[in-house]
């Protein structure tokens, strides 16, 4: 067979948390979405480098002007240094995965990326922008939608994507989903740590955290529902290595996470065909890394139960769920439509 | 087609309008509206009398109105999918249809309303087939990347949405870009009970100068260059000499061989007309016979459209561009449409 012209497909969640990148060659790689420069000379001769990615970033942070280029999963606006950042981010990642490489050798690249479901067009517009030069092609989704269809969840099926910006939702009713059919709350991860943050503040006015700090507590010891054990930090009170529990807190802040997702997804459930309700009950997949507080899908298994109980189903792997759902539609996608849809 | 793949494909559709209704800046739904709108038009424009001419020419009225109407309109997305105003005169060759005697029937008022139904009730399964695929990739010009089995799979899909846009049942002879012998593919039209067998394949020409369609029906040549590209293109066919020999004594038997020359002439006549337009240096190469395996094996109405000449630069640069593409693939629509519709009002006439 004479061999044809390559093309590498991939798939791209681009989160608020972290961004995640899936290719038809099977590279696989996920970054926190975190974008830093040295402040000065000192600062870059100490790093060694020009830009700094991810948790190295965050780590870093105090030498760096540090953005975090995406706020509720959309490309913020107005701040050139933002945009600027969004494509380092993405210029790092399909340096990661070896797109960049590929496109040397003259691959077509084109991308399927998951942005939230209720995204404006402006929004998709910017990511569009953003994308322009890295790829040939370039296709824009709703990210529950990428994670239904990864999963083959096409019919009858809720989507429940909680990440760190948003906390997405999609039903699938054999149609390409619509406005009605799809919702984002800004309750998702980075709200909980606002929370949190605010109520170990309201306790303890002395003390002062980042939420870098109060994010990583969270990702520890996060819970809903009954405290699988005490939880203790440490932090500096006026000077002072303190310990301080912070149990209570933790509590109030995941659990008021609980009632607007579970809100949300009975209402889309509810607005399903009366006849496949059922079926859709039976059919939630919860996804995103903030689906990974303990007792989450227990509660919202719980605010099923009233209305004829249903089935919960975690993804296995919420890393890259969104990633690889971007990329199965990236490969199903008629090389017709990617025709229309190249630069 | 299995329901999870019309779901998916549907689910693809979706997801493709909403993106070019962003890079247009087109409201949502936009696409699906238009598309919705020129159907109306469509069905609208169409009438009919009680005859074959008279329904031909109310096609025609309704392509012509459509032409009209969508005139600018040369976006890569366009839905429509009829002819364009220059369909008629066919140039010369073996093409002897000129249907220039009908458009001047388009003025009468006495045309009336058609069940648009009429074309599903003559074909209502058609099987296509994109020719070659996987290791054999058929004509190939290296330089530019273009394959032969892609641009009969990328024409074959976009002649399938047209299709089945119409309730036409569409059986494709291979799923994507896979080895399917040509034993397989007439097996698959037999075993579906189709109605119609279209195959599509690129040309390449010795004399690179050389352009434009040629459509055959199975059928015995004396013409040298035919009875090659006939052994080159049943090589590896999977039928033995003798089964190749029987099957042409076959062709002979039925009247099928009659109603494959008619296709072939329908879609001869709109893969000019349409093309002309697009390409004003095509050439309309005949309505040919030819001992195609795959026309051999079939048992239903079957022809073999070579669309173009990858061999000729300027037909590879236009086979290189969607909307060229999508051209062929709604000029081989329009003509099974006009034979369906021929097909049609001849039972009908059968009938009364």
């Amino acid at each position: 067979m004479t061999e044809k012209s390559q093309e590498l497909l991939i798939g791209i969640d681009l989160g608020t948390s972290q961004s995640a990148i899936a290719t038809s060659t099977g590279e696989r790689h996920v970054v926190d979405s975190y974008v830093g420069w040295p402040v000065d000379a000192v600062a870059r001769k100490i790093l060694k480098k020009d830009v700094v990615f991810g948790q190295d970033a965050v780590d870093n942070r105090t030498m760096l002007d540090l953005h975090r280029p995406l706020e509720r999963g959309l490309l913020k606006e107005g701040s050139e240094k933002d945009q600027q950042a969004i494509r380092e981010l993405l210029a790092h990642l399909m340096d990661l995965a070896g797109v960049a490489a590929e496109r040397k050798k003259g691959a077509k690249v084109r991308a399927v990326v998951g942005v939230p479901a209720e995204a404006l067009r402006v929004n998709k517009q910017h990511v569009r922008e953003a994308m322009r030069g890295f790829v040939d092609g370039l296709i824009i989704v709703s990210e529950p939608f990428a994670v239904a269809y990864g999963l083959d969840a096409l019919l009858h099926a809720i989507v429940v994507d909680v990440g760190a910006g948003t906390t997405d939702f999609c039903v699938m009713r054999g149609r390409y989903p619509t406005e009605e059919d799809q919702r984002t709350l800004t309750n998702a991860g980075d709200w909980v740590d606002e929370q949190l943050a605010k109520l170990i503040k309201e306790r303890h006015p002395g003390i002062s955290v980042s939420i870098h700090t109060v994010r990583g507590w969270k990702e520890k010891s996060s819970f809903m529902g009954k405290a699988p054990g005490p939880v203790v930090v440490s932090v500096p009170i006026a000077g002072k290595p303190s310990e301080i529990d912070i149990t209570e807190e933790m509590r109030q802040a995941c659990d008021a996470l609980g009632p607007p997702v579970a809100e949300t997804m009975l209402d889309l459930i509810a607005a399903a065909e009366s006849e496949y309700q059922e079926q859709v009950r039976n059919n939630v997949i919860l996804a995103g890394g903030s689906s990974a507080i303990p007792g989450f899908g227990a509660f919202l298994a719980d605010s099923l139960r009233e209305f004829g109980g249903g089935k919960i189903r975690k993804v296995q792997d919420p890393v890259f769920v969104g990633a690889d759902g971007g990329l199965a539609l990236a490969k199903d996608a008629p090389k017709s439509d990617w025709d229309k849809l190249s630069d | 087609m299995s329901a999870e793949l019309r779901l998916k494909r549907e689910l693809l559709k979706g997801m493709a309008e909403e993106n070019i209704e962003i890079i247009r800046n087109q409201p949502r739904g936009t696409i699906r509206r238009e598309r919705a709108a020129k159907l109306q038009r469509i069905r609208r424009a169409v009438f009919a009398g009680g005859g074959t001419l008279s329904i031909i020419a109310a096609v025609l009225l309704g392509i012509a109105i459509w032409s009209t109407a969508s005139s600018g309109d040369t976006s890569d997305f366009t839905d429509s999918y009829f002819l364009t105003p220059d369909m008629t005169p066919p140039v010369a060759g073996e093409v002897s249809r000129d249907l220039s005697h009908l458009t001047e029937m388009l003025t009468g008022n006495e045309m009336r309303a058609i069940d648009p139904s009429v074309i599903p009730l003559a074909v209502q399964r058609i099987v296509v087939d994109p020719g070659h695929g996987g290791i054999d990739s058929g004509t190939k010009l290296d330089q530019w990347g273009m394959y032969e089995s892609d641009l009969t799979w990328d024409i074959a899909v976009r002649l399938q949405m047209l299709l089945e846009r119409t309730g036409t049942q569409v059986i494709m002879t291979r799923n994507g870009d896979e080895k399917v012998s040509v034993q397989a593919r007439a097996e698959i039209a037999n075993n579906a009970r189709a109605d119609l067998f279209i195959s599509i394949h690129v040309n390449w020409l010795p004399n690179r100068e050389s352009r434009g369609f040629e459509t055959y029906s199975a059928g015995t040549t004396v013409d040298p260059f035919l009875k090659d590209l006939a052994a080159t293109e049943n090589r590896g066919s999977g039928f033995s000499l003798a089964d190749t020999r029987r099957l042409i004594d076959g062709i002979y038997m039925g009247a099928r061989q009659q109603e494959s020359q008619r296709l072939a002439e329908w879609v001869g006549q709109a893969l000019y007309g349409t093309l002309l337009s697009k390409n004003p240096d095509v050439i309309h190469r005949g309505v040919r016979k030819a001992p195609f395996a795959v026309l051999v094996a079939t048992e239903m109405p079957a022809i073999l459209a070579e669309v173009a000449c990858l061999s000729n630069e300027r037909e590879a640069r236009l086979l290189a561009q969607p909307k060229y593409r999508q051209s062929i693939a709604e000029a081989l629509f329009t003509g099974i449409q006009g034979y369906a519709l021929e097909v049609s009002a001849a039972e009908e006439g059968d009938e009364t």
